[in-house]
């Protein structure tokens, strides 16, 4: 389509990035996050690109107590923010009273925090949450994997 | 509380919805006239290519898709928000009566396939011939983004991926200076961490969504410490494109999202880096 016949480079979701990091051990994960979490399957990068087992590698490995929703992987219902929705705040209200399932979804699992890969799964989420209130928390990949990893002392200042 | 106002589709008695204003799809049917909305739908459908064709001749009508969708979930099995009821709301319309539709249709099909459908493919994964019909909602989109009918919001994010290749309207002075602030702030705690800007040969580009460096600034920061703490040969690209958002791609304006797409190849080709690493 643009003149590549085959790319020269691999091209990766931030999600699929950090399962290479820790499969490969340049990330060691040195603490576990006790609440009870379930994931947000995102749409494009599971049922299209099929990342669903790297991104439950990653939980499983960074949290004690996970919940899968019900459906799941590629049966996830989208969070209501794909698409493009993402941005139509005026319209928040509609999108989230057109997202009951996902609502029911997390109130079943009795999680206390959604994992979100994705920026527009986090929006969707959060609107959800608010909507329906939920009472749960919403957290991107990146700040659980801050959160667990180990950073080593000699990398910090004054060590 | 006060009884919400009620819209009935004048074409379609069981579409019933709540009064949601927007200036995008209120306004900008205003300027339309019928001669243009049939040149754009017969320049946008008129070859029916065998992809359009392979769903609209294929399709029963069994309904399976219906349960397939959150949409139709959650509002208690309502028909009218069901997958198939979408095509037949909008496409099946403009082809049956051959182009020949008036504005407020018009804006009635920007509102199903803007704000009701999230192009998740699952009801495609649920038909019993895998039908594109996600497809289908696209060219749709395209026919109302050609004629201006667009919910303000998403327009506006379309503008400024257009003018600025960025969802944010966001500067590359600003990107650039955002990059070495953040540089600084997360430095302050650790040895020699960068955020290499246009560093040639890295191994890996990381590309954020555009919010981030204009207000999620902390996933920046996170970034930085994983790239760190994993001692990754990364880099970040200085010139455009360095979002790697698409909001072109939802509204079916092909211009603007083959530049950015195009950008990010170039910036890879560029910097020659092995891995592009995509928060989107």
């Amino acid at each position: 389509m643009l003149g590549y016949k085959e790319l020269p480079f691999e091209i990766m979701q931030t999600g699929e990035f950090y399962y290479d990091l820790m499969k490969s051990g340049r990330i060691k994960i040195v603490r576990k996050i006790k609440d009870p979490v379930t994931l947000q399957d995102p749409c494009n990068i599971i049922r299209r690109a099929g990342a669903s087992e790297k991104f439950r590698y990653f939980v499983n490995a960074t949290c004690e107590n996970f919940t899968e929703m019900t459906p799941n992987k590629e049966h996830n219902f989208c969070c209501n923010a794909g698409g493009g929705l993402a941005g139509l705040s005026n319209w928040a209200a509609h999108k989230a009273r057109g997202n009951r399932v996902k609502a029911q979804q997390i109130k079943e699992t009795g999680a206390k925090v959604v994992i979100t890969p994705c920026h527009n799964c986090s929006t969707g989420i959060k609107d959800v949450i608010k909507y329906w209130d939920l009472g749960v928390k919403n957290v991107f990949f990146d700040e659980i994997l801050v959160q667990t990893m180990d950073i080593p002392e000699t990398l910090k200042v004054g060590k | 509380m006060a009884v919400k106002e009620k819209i009935v589709s004048r074409d379609f008695k069981e579409y019933v919805r709540e009064v949601n204003p927007d200036v995008g799809l209120d306004e900008s049917i205003k300027g339309l006239t019928p001669e243009k909305i049939e040149k754009t739908i017969k320049a946008v459908l008129g070859a029916r290519t065998a992809r359009i064709r392979a769903v609209l001749e294929t399709c029963i009508h069994c309904g399976l898709c219906s349960k397939a969708c959150q949409w139709y979930l959650s509002n208690d099995g309502d028909p009218s928000y069901a997958p198939v009821a979408k095509m037949r709301m909008t496409i099946w319309e403009m082809l049956k009566r051959d182009g020949k539709v008036d504005a407020e249709f018009i804006k009635q099909c920007a509102r199903i396939v803007f704000t009701e459908c999230n192009i998740c493919h699952r009801c495609s994964m649920y038909c019993p011939y895998g039908l594109d019909v996600t497809f289908i909602i696209g060219l749709v989109r395209r026919v109302c983004f050609v004629l201006g009918v667009v919910p303000q919001r998403q327009m506006d994010q379309d503008h400024a991926h257009a003018t600025t290749l960025n969802q944010v309207w966001l500067g590359q002075n600003d990107w650039l200076d955002t990059m070495q602030w953040q540089e600084e702030e997360v430095g302050a705690e650790y040895k020699d961490l960068r955020i290499p800007i246009d560093k040639e040969g890295a191994e890996v580009m990381w590309l954020p969504l555009g919010a981030e460096p204009k207000t999620g600034i902390y996933h920046i920061e996170r970034t930085a410490k994983i790239m760190h703490a994993a001692g990754i040969d990364w880099t970040v690209p200085g010139k455009d494109v360095w979002d790697s958002s698409n909001m072109p791609m939802f509204l079916r304006d092909f211009a603007t999202m083959q530049r950015i797409v195009r950008g990010l190849f170039d910036n890879a080709i560029r910097l020659r880096i092995k891995k592009m690493v995509l928060t989107e």
